[in-house]
């Protein structure tokens, strides 16, 4: 165990962020200070940590980045803030992220993400802020989200989702105007006896 | 003479027959779909392609339309006459799928490459069949799992074979110690356990690269690996070696370029003979367990370029040697247990660009006046070292310095204006933890380019300049050193890149400037234990974008708490303790749904607790202890999902403690000091171990009161007979009834 903490002196966190740093494209170098050799990322910019050095918020919105999201994102155990908003981010929302059970806020609006919200994401227990509005996602709007309680603002306009809109759970107090903008989805789903979901063709 | 006219007409049919299926196998039918009967080039390399997914149409050539030899990626030989493939060059193709057993069918293949691409399963052990042909195979940058097939080990023409980055297991492949005319091993980011060959030594002829980084191979460098007189490049790097290095390297010093021996877990000493390897430009030894003192020897090693030894456990000085490596550009020590100085010919280094000696805790000395001779500059890292002394103004001749690391040491004297020349300061500029004093120096405000600075805790003195506003490009700054005097420069609006503001602890005085409207990326402000007076401005009450941290506290602030900052929905701490604030808490904090900390003690904050507390659904920690709060608790903070603490305590609350939720746990001390707030329910009186006691004490209290009430009466009844008995009143009360004897 010894050898192994000897082994590790780069810490898990600062290994994933560099993961991100390098999937993704900076022309305005952002990410300069992002510097692998340091004993933990807590120093970089547009990194906050919490006292026990773990990090806590990712600041990147509005950077003019572009590349892709990575899966090692879902290692950053004690994120709360994951701020990746209007950027040129394309690629799919990896499934990991759902790992990130004390995540708050999930901001990557306005940029080119495609595929699916993976159903991972109804994982997110402490989720209050979930704005995915503004990409090109498709698929349907998993069910998995009505089981996050604390979910206050939710906003999924101007994408390409299909299928109905829940209504139950949090879902009850979402404005229609989150999910405006996606042409292809169905109204509210309706509930009765049977469930009613006309899926996506 | 018709016999022979019958055998010559047997002969042609046969012949012709012959002819016909010659001709028919080669371009009329040339393959049925049953390759494994067939054993032509032209069926073998189909079959291949067939085993393949192709989704960028790269073996679109690969038809029956052209000579095989024409096709993309086929290399052929053209010395025979009959063309046979030689190599195949099919790496980044994007091809999937399995390499084809059939691939064993090619037994002129000299050269296979398909690098870079997605093949799965296991390696085809048909590839042994091309003993005799292959020389080199690249299958790196795939997919492939299992093992190294045992079959391959007949493949002792191999000089190139390179594996790497596959998921492939078992263990090291011994048989490769036969291929005495391997020059190229690389088996590198797999997932080969075990040891590493001991007898790669008979490779000594031949090997001159060799590559295990990102293995889990244990145990020790193979001393035999000394032998390998050839070497140029060794990385065994990010694996689970460990123990000593190998002592004696003398006999690779004659080839030896590169050596990459890092984030595994070596120990023992840097050996001595490293020194002999002058063909070294690259030395990575970071990240390991390695003790024991730098070899001056290092400094024999004149081609060198990449020194990196940081995050070892060595000791002794910084051998001043290492001035002779003047081709360094990478010279990285930090974080270890480095004595004496850096040396004072530190500045023969004139190509170095990073030079970091940080976390060092006994390296001591000044900063040699030759740091300017360094003049490619371009990170220089001192942090947490006892280095102390003033700043030489050589220092500020750095033109081409990004990031300047000179935190929790002991420097002193002042910061001179010439801080300004350094115009490629962008990272940061971090003195912090220092001694240094005199005035900030107005020149900081040329450093157009600088997104961190950091001053704090340091003997600087005066007023904040408001030439700081010109650092247009500052993301956090740290001015909290406690003689600076003045007010909050109102040119600060300027910042508008600035994230996190730190001006703590000094005394500062005035009001609040009103100049956050244009300071939208703001995510922390820490204004607290400062002199500041007045209310907050309203460009500040209306800073809804404020994500962190809103810390006031300690300051000598008035006015009520706006309520707009319920609006500050993602606002995650605010500190307002110790101030001044009047009125009530407004409501509107219900609204703040991010909000973890919220600390309004030590204020003039009246009226009830807003029932809309309960809404603030992220809230751990609400202190509103000292105040003057009226009206009762409401139940809504019970029920608070994360609340962890809460103190109210020392105000004029009334009522009854709710007992909901989080209510439960809280200790008296959360409520003491508020006269009207009712201890007496069920839950109070089962507080804590104090209610016990009180409990007790009422008994025995009540126990007592009945005792003396007793003996009051009986005084009384004994007064009335002493007063016919003529005894003194003392002795008839303890007087015992002798009467009926």
């Amino acid at each position: 165990m010894f050898f192994v903490l000897i082994l590790f002196r780069r810490t898990i966190s600062g290994d994933a962020l560099h993961s991100l740093r390098r999937s993704l494209s900076d022309p305005d170098n952002v990410l300069q200070s992002w510097d692998p050799t340091l004993v933990n990322p807590c120093t970089w910019f547009h990194v906050t940590c919490n006292q026990d050095n773990q990090v806590t918020r990712v600041d990147l919105g509005n950077s003019r980045l572009s590349g892709h999201l990575v899966p090692e994102l879902g290692e950053l155990k004690q994120l709360q803030y994951l701020e990746l908003y209007k950027n040129q981010i394309s690629g799919n929302i990896p499934e990991e992220l759902g790992k990130l059970t004390n995540l708050i806020s999930l901001d990557l609006y306005s940029n080119n993400l495609t595929g699916s919200i993976p159903e991972s994401l109804g994982n997110l227990k402490s989720l209050i802020f979930l704005r995915l509005n503004n990409n090109k996602l498709t698929g349907q709007i998993p069910r998995a989200l009505t089981n996050i309680k604390s979910l206050k603002v939710m906003d999924l306009s101007s994408n390409d989702f299909c299928g109905t809109i829940p209504v139950s759970g949090p879902f009850e107090h979402f404005p229609m105007k989150s999910f405006e903008g996606n042409p292809r989805l169905d109204g509210p789903e309706l509930l009765g006896s049977v469930a009613y979901d006309s899926g996506c063709n | 003479m018709q016999q022979r006219y019958i055998y010559l007409a047997y002969g042609c049919v046969i012949v012709s027959h012959v002819f016909a299926y010659v001709l028919g196998s080669v371009f009329i039918s040339p393959c049925r779909k049953d390759f494994s009967v067939c054993n032509h080039t032209l069926c073998t390399l189909l079959s291949i392609k067939d085993s393949m997914q192709d989704p960028t149409g790269a073996l679109a050539t690969w038809n029956v339309s052209t000579h095989f030899c024409t096709w993309d990626g086929v290399l052929c030989s053209n010395t025979s006459q009959q063309q046979q493939v030689k190599g195949l060059l099919l790496d980044s193709r994007q091809l999937k799928g399995a390499l084809s057993p059939e691939i064993g069918n090619l037994l002129t293949l000299s050269y296979l490459n398909i690098s870079n691409n997605i093949f799965h399963g296991s390696i085809p052990r048909e590839l042994g069949k091309l003993a005799s042909s292959l020389t080199h195979l690249d299958l790196s940058h795939n997919a492939f799992n299992d093992s190294v097939p045992a079959s391959l080990a007949n493949c002792t023409l191999l000089t190139f074979l390179d594996l790497n980055t596959n998921f492939l297991s078992g263990s090291f492949p011994e048989f490769i110690t036969n291929f005495t005319q391997l020059s190229y091993l690389d088996l590198s980011s797999n997932s080969i356990t075990g040891n590493t060959p001991r007898d790669i030594g008979l490779l000594s002829a031949s090997l001159q690269f060799f590559q295990l980084y990102n293995t889990q191979l244990t145990g020790s460098i193979p001393r035999s690996l000394m032998n390998c007189s050839k070497l140029v490049w060794l990385d065994v790097s990010n694996s689970l070696l460990s123990e000593a290095l190998p002592s004696d390297w003398t006999r690779l010093s004659s080839t030896l370029e590169e050596l990459n021996l890092d984030n595994s877990g070596f120990s023992g000493n840097v050996p001595e003979t490293l020194g002999n390897c002058t063909m070294l430009t690259v030395l990575h030894l970071h990240n390991n367990s390695l003790t024991g003192e730098i070899p001056s020897s290092l400094g024999e090693l004149r081609s060198l370029q990449d020194l990196k030894l940081y995050y070892n456990h060595l000791s002794g000085p910084v051998p001043s040697s290492l001035t002779n490596c003047t081709h360094l550009v990478y010279f990285e020590l930090s974080g270890n247990n480095l004595t004496g100085g850096i040396p004072e010919e530190i500045g023969r280094l004139s190509l170095v660009e990073w030079l970091t000696f940080s976390m060092n805790p006994l390296l001591e000395g000044s900063i040699p006046h030759s740091i300017d001779g360094c003049t490619q500059l371009r990170q220089l890292s001192l942090y947490q070292t006892n280095l102390e002394g003033v700043l030489p103004s050589s220092l500020f001749n750095l033109s081409k310095l990004e990031r300047l690391s000179l935190e929790d040491c002991a420097f002193s004297g002042r910061l001179p204006e010439l801080v300004g020349n350094l115009s490629s300061l962008s990272i940061k500029l971090d003195v912090s933890h220092n001694n240094f004093e005199g005035p900030i120096p107005a020149g900081l405000g040329k450093l157009s380019n600088l997104q961190g600075l950091y001053l704090q805790g340091n003997n600087f003195e005066g007023h904040l300049p408001h030439q700081l506003s010109e650092l247009r490009s500052i993301i956090e700054m740290d001015v909290s050193c406690s003689l600076i005097s003045g007010t909050i420069p109102t040119s600060f609006s300027r910042l508008a890149s600035l994230s996190k503001l730190y001006i703590r602890n000094t005394q500062i005085a005035g009001p609040i400037p009103d100049i956050f409207a244009d300071l939208q990326n703001l995510q922390v402000l820490d204004l607290s234990r400062n002199m500041l007076v007045g209310s907050i401005p309203q460009s500040l009450a209306t800073l809804y974008n404020l994500e962190l941290i809103l810390d006031l506290s300690s300051n000598r602030l008035t006015g009520s708490i706006p309520s707009s900052f319920g609006n500050m929905v993602r606002l995650q701490e605010m500190h307002l303790s110790g101030n001044m604030f009047t009125g009530r808490i407004p409501s509107a904090f219900g609204g703040c749904v991010g909000m973890q900390i919220l600390d309004l003690s030590h204020n003039r904050l009246e009226g009830d607790v807003p029932d809309a507390l309960g809404e603030m659904i992220s809230l751990e920690h609400l202190d509103m202890s000292h105040n003057r709060l009226s009206g009762s608790l409401p139940s809504s903070i019970g029920d608070l999902p994360k609340l962890i603490s809460l103190n109210v305590s020392y105000n004029m609350l009334e009522g009854v403690i709710p007992e909901n939720g989080v209510y439960r746990t809280l200790s008296a001390s959360a409520f003491v000091g508020n006269p009207r707030l009712s201890m007496d329910s069920p839950l109070s009186r089962s507080r804590s171990s104090d209610e016990r006691i009180h409990w007790k004490t009422r008994i025995i209290s009540v126990l007592l009161a009945a005792i003396v009430t007793l003996y009051c009466l009986r005084y009384y009844m004994k007064r009335k007979e002493a007063s016919a008995l003529d005894l003194p009143l003392w002795r008839r009360v303890f007087m015992r009834r002798k009467k009926a004897k």
